[in-house]
């Protein structure tokens, strides 16, 4: 069972959305063209009143004028059509998840998995009208056993028609104009020539004889006006968006509006989320500001959730910090969704009580000691001093460092107690040994010395080669120095050890 | 949260998972110790949620020896261990690199940030001990800090359970629980010899509890 949802004069509705008042007929012409083009523009769809007085389609603007002094000329509007057509799918979406947009104001239901539909045809079809007619719309509903056959009931219905006993109905079909096939216009010109004009027409012909002259084309257009063949559905799938965009009319100067507006979204969007039973892994705010630049930060949910105050906590510490030369023009605020996860992870790895309000202190933390500070560390394999590098801390990538290279890391003796950045020093040789050194923190002289070791690396690039020679120094207070000569013979102290 | 609020099925799900798991489930108790695997600081039976002072007043006195076992100790439920890096000093090279995969390293170039950054680790009370390591800095920079910025971490620390070891470079936090002064015993052969042999080698000493607060469930 199939129904089609067919908005007669669809362009024409969509502009005036039953609004007109008097004769009116739509032209396919813009206003800014010149007089003469607005003379000679073709009549597209005419309301009631204008048919009354003798306007017809097709005709020119100056012979419908002619006919109707009063007449009110519209013009076409694509974004007022894309809109009645959004309240056509809307509609049909409310219906079933099985429906196509077969043309502009046409659409067609696959219903034959709804229980109750058949046999309450007429209820289930006035519904649909009355749904549209709450959009202003003027809706015909056609019901039949194949698709294309429920286009043409919808197209004769007044406003409902349910085809069942198709060779009882497809009488009626007849004195249908042929435009509702939708043949091409140089097929359209052929079936002119040969005086078909209606679906009647066309059926009276042979087959194999249309097919011969007019190819496979025609052989469609004869089966759609026997009532078609069973065939799929396009099946409009509309992809979930989780993602708003908002251009203000006044540019905003600071945080309070702007989180207002922010915290509405979030609604709207953990609506669309809970509709679709997913949750938000990542949140991504851009920020357009009036001087062309732009704030692009992608937070991520340390645990998955649709909470909406939770949600907008993390947003709002991740914009507590942000500074910016102009005022704020517009904002886009989109969530990355995942599936919600069905269960605890590792029953005793989970030490977080609260990974939300943890990634929240994460954002402070970043926002105090500044951004790349905070994280966890991953060892780079390199033998370069600091050879590492600070990552997110729900990043959960492991180490880079080849296992062996972890192995080696498994330390023994004194821990190096960075200095950063490594003073540069003074150190007095005696015999090629450091004796003394000195820098703005430490002078010491050196009781003892233990060195040096070389170690160099990258040294098949000039241009990234490194060459160091460690000393590790006593000095007098007792403590353990670890001093290095670069290749360009400056000293630096890198730490203590101990 | 208070267990009388829950539901009696919750209740004895949680007891009947705390009899087949003890290890872990492990409840806190009124004065329960933290457990560290390191000699030194588990002698001093360092209730949860109390601050410590470690004390390191020369150079190469066993400070970051004591900070890498820190970073190493296990626990019956992997816990998470955060550093905040008051002069920017931890060497990730010098611990073992699976430790890092449960520590949380904050780097700080001033006092006043680790002293934040610790502020915010204390409330959020996610990670249970936190390592301050402000050894590097000059004594007389830390006397000045007004001495109510340690009560808050102690108020703090006890309202979230969060263990705090701060490693200063003289005594000068009076309200902390305990506090353990490592005294310089390290000389250069040292850097050959075994890492836990090392650290059970530590002299240190320790003066008592000055502060006894209330203990925060």
């Amino acid at each position: 069972m199939f129904a089609a949802i067919h908005l007669p004069c669809f362009q024409f509705q969509a502009i005036t959305l039953g609004g007109a008042a008097g004769p009116a007929a739509l032209l396919d012409e813009v206003v800014t063209g010149t007089p003469l083009a607005r003379e000679q523009a073709c009549v597209l769809q005419v309301n009631a009143q204008a048919e009354r007085l003798l306007v017809h389609p097709g005709m020119t603007a100056s012979m419908a004028r002619a006919r109707c002094a009063t007449l009110q000329f519209l013009y076409r509007d694509a974004g007022a059509e894309l809109a009645a057509q959004e309240v056509l799918l809307q509609c049909s979406s409310n219906r079933t998840p099985f429906y196509e947009s077969t043309s502009p104001g046409l659409c067609v239901l696959d219903l034959s998995s709804l229980p109750g539909v058949k046999g309450a045809e007429l209820a289930y079809g006035r519904a649909i009208c009355e749904e549209l007619a709450r959009s202003k719309l003027t809706a015909r509903v056609g019901f039949a056993r194949r698709a294309d056959l429920a286009i043409l009931a919808a197209h004769t219905a007044a406003p409902i028609r349910v085809m069942l006993g198709e060779e009882v109905d497809r009488a009626c079909l007849g004195a249908l104009p042929l435009e509702v096939l939708q043949p091409a216009w140089q097929t359209a010109e052929v079936f002119a020539l040969w005086g078909v004009k209606t679906v009647g027409d066309l059926c009276k012909l042979p087959r194999a004889g249309v097919t011969e002259r007019l190819g496979r084309e025609g052989m469609l257009l004869w089966d759609l006006a026997t009532g078609g063949r069973d065939r799929l559905l396009k099946l409009v799938r509309p992809v979930p968006g989780y993602r708003v965009e908002e251009d203000f009319e006044h540019s905003i100067e600071c945080l309070e509006p702007l989180l207002f507006i922010l915290r509405r979204h979030l609604q709207s969007l953990c609506d669309r989320l809970g509709a679709t039973w997913r949750v938000a892994a990542a949140a991504v705010v851009e920020l357009h500001f009036e001087d062309g630049s732009r704030h692009l930060r992608e937070l991520r949910i340390a645990e998955p959730t649709r909470d909406v105050e939770l949600l907008f906590r993390v947003i709002h510490t991740a914009l507590e910090g942000v500074s910016a030369a102009a005022p704020i023009r517009g904002v886009v605020l989109e969530f990355r969704a995942v599936t919600p996860a069905g269960s605890q992870s590792l029953l005793f790895e989970r030490t977080l009580k609260d990974p939300n309000r943890f990634a929240e202190t994460l954002a402070h933390l970043e926002a105090v000691v500044g951004s790349g500070n905070v994280g966890r560390v991953r060892l780079l394999p390199s033998r370069r001093l600091d050879a590492f590098a600070v990552t997110g801390f729900f990043e959960n990538e492991k180490s880079t460092v080849p296992l062996r290279a972890l192995e080696e890391s498994t330390c023994s003796g004194l821990p190096l107690r960075r200095l950063r950045p490594a003073p540069v020093t003074q150190v007095f040789l005696v015999d090629r040994k450091p004796a003394a050194f000195r820098n703005a923190r430490y002078s010491q002289a050196v009781t003892a010395c233990d060195g040096p070791w070389l170690v160099s690396g990258d040294w098949w690039d000039v241009t990234q080669a490194w060459r160091r020679e460690i000393w590790i120094v006593t000095g007098e207070d007792g403590g353990l120095y670890q001093l290095a000569r670069h290749r360009n013979g400056e000293w630096v102290m890198e730490g203590l050890l101990g | 949260m208070n267990t009388l609020l829950l539901p009696a099925n919750v209740i004895a799900f949680r007891e009947l998972l705390q009899s087949k798991f003890p290890g872990a489930h492990p409840t806190r108790k009124e004065g329960e110790a933290l457990i560290t695997g390191v000699a030194c600081v588990d002698a001093v039976r360092l209730p949860r949620g109390a601050v410590m002072e470690i004390v390191g007043e020369k150079a190469s006195s066993g400070v970051g020896l004591l900070l890498a076992a820190l970073l190493q100790r296990e626990s019956a439920v992997a816990e998470y261990t955060a550093m905040v890096d008051g002069c920017d000093a931890f060497d990730p090279w010098s611990v073992p690199a699976l430790s890092l995969d449960r520590l949380l390293w904050v780097r700080c170039q001033q006092v006043t940030q680790a002293i934040k950054a610790a502020d915010l680790l204390l409330r959020d009370g996610n990670i249970s001990l936190v390592l301050l390591d402000l050894q590097l800095y000059a004594a007389r920079d830390l006397l000045r800090l007004p001495s109510s910025v340690w009560h808050r971490l102690r108020m703090l620390g006890e309202q979230s359970g969060v263990t705090t070891c701060i490693f200063t470079p003289g005594p000068l936090i009076s309200c902390a629980a305990s506090r353990l002064v490592l005294e310089p015993s390290l000389a250069a052969d040292d850097q050959y010899r075994d890492r836990e042999e090392l650290v059970s080698a530590l002299r240190t000493s320790t003066e008592g509890a000055r502060y006894h607060g209330r203990r925060a469930g």
